[in-house]
């Protein structure tokens, strides 16, 4: 993998068989979880865009079964901590422990469990700011180091982390900063009665749903590099450039409201997450749809509104939505002598 | 293949980007049209007004129009929507996931061809509210009537003062009863009078010095017909009781004889030559020097004079005074009232008859105003003299209140309590 931008864009032959191997994947995950097509697409875009998922839900809507299914699918190792205010940045990262070899004492590092593909944080919040940061580092960097030695994550490596909505008495809410660090924030809902008769129907408490290996790590890589090579056209660039500047207060009208709008890295996620939602569209190049279908859960948790907006009961995914409807997909206006048809 | 899709869709584009650029320099157009017209319509309005309309102002306004479409070229230049921005277009409208703009680009394939919807639409208000205004105002400028023309029909009619004097000037002028010079002097007055703007002749200047100069000629015709009747009456008493009259008597008739030549000759409008030569032949003293028949002839010719002053200014009622021949002739027409109200003060106040003063109450005195009567009473205060006050301190407060009495409902406005509310929900 290299980390320099692609040169050349992706070709039919690539896209093809791109699409149809994810297409295999996304129905491998909806055979895991019942109803949630939508939070499979866009957790398949944010893998593709190799970038971290806050997943935001009540508990027992199969947060964790969605991340076992994926590590199943794809065959990747995948480990889960579940965060507790007396966890420490060790036990997640890793500690050294003196071992004796030959007569000799030594540290050896010993991996913890941020040491796999796929790593579920549970309940992110309930962890101290101390622990949240190591892991939050380990994210960004893509490297642990422990007693002035640096560990290698593996590749690739992704964290889909989970927060409770309620009891939030004795959490500590992520930072606005360290919560820019995910790609998405992704909201699952409840279902509807027809999927949880379903469930109820194909589902058993304590026996967990058989999920056929779809994809390996180095296929995973491989369709995040035709991701990476999927065509971004300059008017689509344009749209996300203004998209996310109309976030900062007194851009534009739907952003009333917002204390601080969303960071050059929010535009660097819109652009990763259009390309590969129209990787798995099958589509050449993105769109101003695909922008469009990714700036909730890109942007959402990257704006902090005011009190006031938060009074009124102004939601960020609110202001998003109106943002998309008050910024045009193309910056041109028209002559007084036209209208706009419907 | 491919080339044939990429052909349509070009074609397809150019068509919204003419439309797009067509619409731009229609909007820059029409306003400067608008305002063309306008000046256009002003220039029509001016010249209708001094009576002549040059062919070649059309021609000016022709090409003020043509001048107004290249600027709207010009200025419609910046917003120049290119192929590239209308495949954008026909992206967004169709929902084609920018394929259009992605194959423009060389990436990936035109789709097939499909009807094509522009996502525009004429604004047809916009376009024809400013084209129907200019057409209006031109119009307008054109066929409204102006006030010159209304003038020039000569159905306004002059003042009747004026229009009296100048009755007056050719009654006296066909009876030849007054000095032809001066009688010219005083038609020139009237000329000049009559000569002013129309406008002018009902302004209160014009009125004015219509009602002077009807004053003037007025008094004028009234002493020469005091004149005649002195005359006349001499005249008769000298041919009644000529051979009878005492030389004394004699001298005082001779004496208002020639008085009132003198005043026939000097006035302003003075008697004719001939008839004055007459008069002035007589001596009263020495009445064989004209017949009786020659006497009586002047006697006559008087009395015709002094009947054309009477039927001009009315009858000689005594010493300067006349009473008018006709009373609801036009010169009582029209009159601007006895004149300002006297601001004089009487010494003693007006009795209106009021033989009662009654008090006007008001029931609630919360509203009665500053200064207004809230009720009359006769009679004592009715104040309780023995009744205990105690000590009155000043400063002292009716309610000291409990920690957080009222202020909370007096401090939120209801928006800010609709807030709270929604809040703590």
């Amino acid at each position: 993998m290299t980390d320099s931008p692609p040169t050349g864009y992706a070709n039919e032959t690539e896209i093809d068989s791109s699409s149809a191997a994810l297409k295999r994947l996304r129905a491998a995950l909806n055979t895991v979880l019942f109803g949630q097509e939508e939070l499979i697409d866009l957790v398949i875009v944010g893998l593709l865009s190799r970038g971290h998922l806050l997943l935001e839900g009540l508990p027992g809507l199969g947060k964790t079964e969605l991340v076992k299914g994926l590590s199943r699918a794809l065959q990747l190792d995948a480990s889960r901590v579940q965060f507790t205010p007396d966890l420490l940045p060790g036990d997640i990262t890793g500690n050294p422990i003196l071992q004796e070899e030959g007569g000799r004492r030594q540290f050896v590092f010993q991996p913890g469990p941020l040491f796999a593909n796929l790593v579920l944080a549970d309940e992110i919040n309930r962890a101290s700011p101390k622990t949240q940061s190591a892991l939050l580092e380990a994210m960004q960097e893509r490297r642990v180091t422990v007693m002035g030695e640096s560990h290698a994550l593996p590749d690739p490596f992704f964290v889909i982390a989970t927060q409770n909505p309620i009891e939030l008495e004795g959490t500590y809410p992520l930072p606005e900063a360290q919560l820019d660090r995910f790609l998405f924030k992704l909201e699952v809902h409840r279902n509807e009665v027809d999927v949880l008769q379903r469930i109820v129907l194909q589902r058993e408490i304590g026996v967990e749903p058989q999920v056929d290996p779809t994809l390996d790590r180095e296929g995973l890589l491989a369709l995040c590099a035709v991701s990476r090579r999927i065509h971004l056209p300059e008017v689509v660039a344009n749209y996300i450039a203004r998209l996310v500047d109309a976030t900062h207060p007194g851009r534009s009208t739907a952003s009333d409201g917002v204390r601080f709008g969303a960071s050059p890295r929010a535009a660097l996620a819109l652009a990763a997450t259009s390309k590969a939602r129209a990787l798995l569209g099958g589509r050449m190049n993105a769109s101003f749809e695909d922008v469009a279908a990714v700036a909730v859960p890109v942007l959402q948790h990257r704006l902090v509104l005011d009190y006031r907006a938060k009074i009124e009961g102004r939601t960020p995914a609110q202001v998003v939505r109106d943002l998309l409807e008050s910024v045009p997909a193309q910056d041109r206006d028209l002559p007084s002598t036209l209208v706009a048809a419907r | 293949m491919d080339s044939q899709r990429q052909a349509y869709w070009n074609r397809q584009a150019g068509r919204v980007a003419r439309i797009h650029n067509f619409a731009w320099w229609l909007a820059a157009f029409l306003n400067s049209a608008l305002f063309v017209c306008l000046a256009f319509a002003c220039a029509v309005l001016v010249f209708r007004r001094s009576g002549f309309v040059p062919p070649a102002l059309w021609a000016i306004f022709g090409s003020l129009l043509v001048i107004c479409g290249a600027a709207a070229l010009w200025r419609a230049r910046s917003h120049r929507f290119s192929r590239r921005d209308a495949l954008v277009q026909l992206d967004v409208q169709m929902k084609l996931h920018n394929r259009l703009t992605a194959a423009a680009a060389g990436v990936g394939d035109y789709p097939p061809e499909r009807p094509v919807d522009h996502g525009v639409a004429w604004r047809w208000r916009r376009i024809f509210g400013p084209l129907a205004g200019g057409v209006a105002l031109i119009l307008t400028a054109i066929w409204i009537p102006l006030g010159s023309q209304v003038a020039s029909t000569g159905s306004v009619e002059i003042p009747p003062a004026l229009a009296q004097v100048e009755t007056w000037i050719e009654r006296l002028e066909e009876e030849k009863l007054v000095d032809s010079q001066k009688l010219e002097e005083t038609r020139a007055k009237l000329e000049a009078l009559i000569n002013r703007p129309q406008e002018e002749w009902y302004g209160h200047e014009g009125l004015e010095a219509a009602a002077h100069l009807r004053e003037q000629t007025a008094q004028s015709i009234q002493s020469l017909q005091r004149d005649m009747q002195t005359a006349m009456s001499a005249l008769a008493a000298l041919q009644e009781f000529g051979e009878t009259l005492s030389p004394s008597a004699i001298e005082n008739i001779d004496r208002a004889l020639a008085e009132a030549i003198q005043g026939l000759e000097l006035g302003t409008l003075p008697l004719d030559k001939d008839l004055l030569a007459n008069l002035k032949s007589v001596d009263a003293r020495n009445l064989r020097t004209l017949t009786p028949e020659q006497l009586e002839a002047m006697q006559r010719r008087l009395k015709e004079g002094t009947g054309v002053c009477q039927t001009c200014v009315g009858v000689c009622v005594g010493e300067g005074e006349f009473a008018m021949a006709d009373p609801d002739g036009p010169f009582f027409r029209i009159s601007r009232g006895p004149g300002s109200v006297p601001l004089s003060l009487n010494a003693e106040r007006t009795e209106l008859g009021s033989t009662e003063v009654e008090g006007i109450g008001t029931g609630d005195l919360s509203r009665a105003l500053p200064g207004e009567v809230a009720g009359l009473a006769t009679g004592e205060h009715e104040v309780d003299e023995s009744a205990y006050r105690g000590p009155v301190a000043a400063g002292a407060v009716g309610s000291t209140g409990e920690g957080g009495d009222a202020v909370w409902s007096n401090s939120l406005t209801p928006a800010e309590r609709e807030t709270l509310q929604k809040f703590f929900q």
